[in-house]
């Protein structure tokens, strides 16, 4: 086996992308990286915190898990289309502080909250594959932020939202 | 199908008196009426699908009046960005019933059934599954459609994948 240092596309045909789809996908990116950091210190935060946070931890990991697999297969898209990624930033303000495992949920939710957003932004710019991957990524998205909403003790119809991702 | 709401259209704006430099989506009927639709009979029938369940189950109605909202919602911004759904159409009057709120049910009125905590479980477990069929006819119109919907579709195929993790944890108690 070769190792490659290029991440591999799952699932994902790399379909042509055209300047609004290179534009779209390269700001979903700019999220996912701010995801990946967001996500990674929610678990950091919520690890020292014992048996009340078991459940927010869970979720912590899934996102993470989910946002970094996305990542990697758009920077992947973005190569195969000839484009340049966006590379990650070295660090991120967080707009909610993972202190308590209040905190961290919301921060979770806000920043799947985000990703449905961009994803949202995407759907129509992309076709084939790449807007199967977009339309799951909303999907996903809005029924992690969903759960983190419900786990940090939001009623269950409030914490469904009508539109996931549109403005 | 298509033909007749078209020929009514026609008829309409020849009547008007406008029949020279309409444009062209005055005539035809919108590409993506279909597609809305059949989205707009998914968005009924689950609406009735809800009015079913809280009339046999008035203890749920807190959840299930809210899910219902959205679908009225969804309905409603479906009719907006296509609004050919609410003119043409055999679907259109059920469109507009469901919409203002004047459709009810036949179960609607039948005293409530079997309200035990066993059949509430199986009730929303039975509306989880009806959400996530509607998530996936919404996913697969919004990878075809055109460029306009496929925003609103995959943000309902969201909204639908929402409901039946929501209705689901619910069943499972």
């Amino acid at each position: 086996m070769v190792a490659t240092s290029r991440p591999t596309v799952q699932a994902v045909t790399a379909a042509p992308l055209s300047p609004l789809g290179v534009t779209a996908l390269s700001t979903l990116l700019a999220v996912e990286h701010a995801a990946v950091y967001g996500t990674s210190a929610a678990g950091g935060a919520l690890a020292p915190l014992g048996a009340p946070a078991a459940d927010a931890r869970a979720l912590a990991y899934a996102a993470y898990a989910a946002h970094l697999r996305l990542r990697d297969q758009l920077t992947a898209l973005l190569l195969a289309a000839g484009a340049q990624p966006p590379a990650a930033l070295p660090a991120y303000t967080l707009p909610i502080s993972p202190g308590t495992v209040h905190g961290a949920l919301t921060l979770l939710a806000e920043l799947d909250d985000r990703s449905a957003a961009a994803a949202y932004a995407a759907v129509a710019a992309v076709g084939g594959g790449t807007r199967e991957l977009v339309a799951d990524t909303l999907s996903q998205a809005a029924v992690r932020a969903q759960r983190a909403r419900l786990t940090a003790g939001t009623s269950p119809p409030t914490a469904a939202t009508a539109f996931p991702g549109r403005p | 199908m298509l033909a007749l709401p078209a020929a009514g259209l026609v008829t309409t704006a020849v009547a008007a008196g406008c029949s020279t430099a309409l444009p062209t989506s005055a005539i035809k009927p919108p590409a993506n009426l279909p597609s809305a639709r059949t989205a707009a009979r998914t968005e009924t029938e689950l609406i009735a699908r809800y009015d079913a369940a809280i009339a046999s189950h008035p203890g749920l109605a807190g959840l299930l009046t809210g899910l219902r909202a959205h679908h009225t919602q969804h309905l409603a911004a479906l009719v907006a960005l296509v609004p050919a759904l609410s003119t043409a159409g055999p679907s259109a009057a059920a469109t507009r019933a469901v919409a203002t709120g004047a459709a009810r049910p036949p179960g609607a009125t039948a005293p409530p059934a079997d309200d035990s905590p066993a059949a509430r479980a199986s009730a929303l477990a039975a509306l989880a599954a009806a959400e996530r069929t509607a998530a996936g006819a919404h996913r697969a119109i919004s990878l075809t459609t055109t460029t306009e919907l496929a925003p609103l579709l995959a943000s309902l195929y969201a909204a639908e994948s929402c409901h039946a993790d929501l209705l689901g944890l619910g069943a499972a108690g």
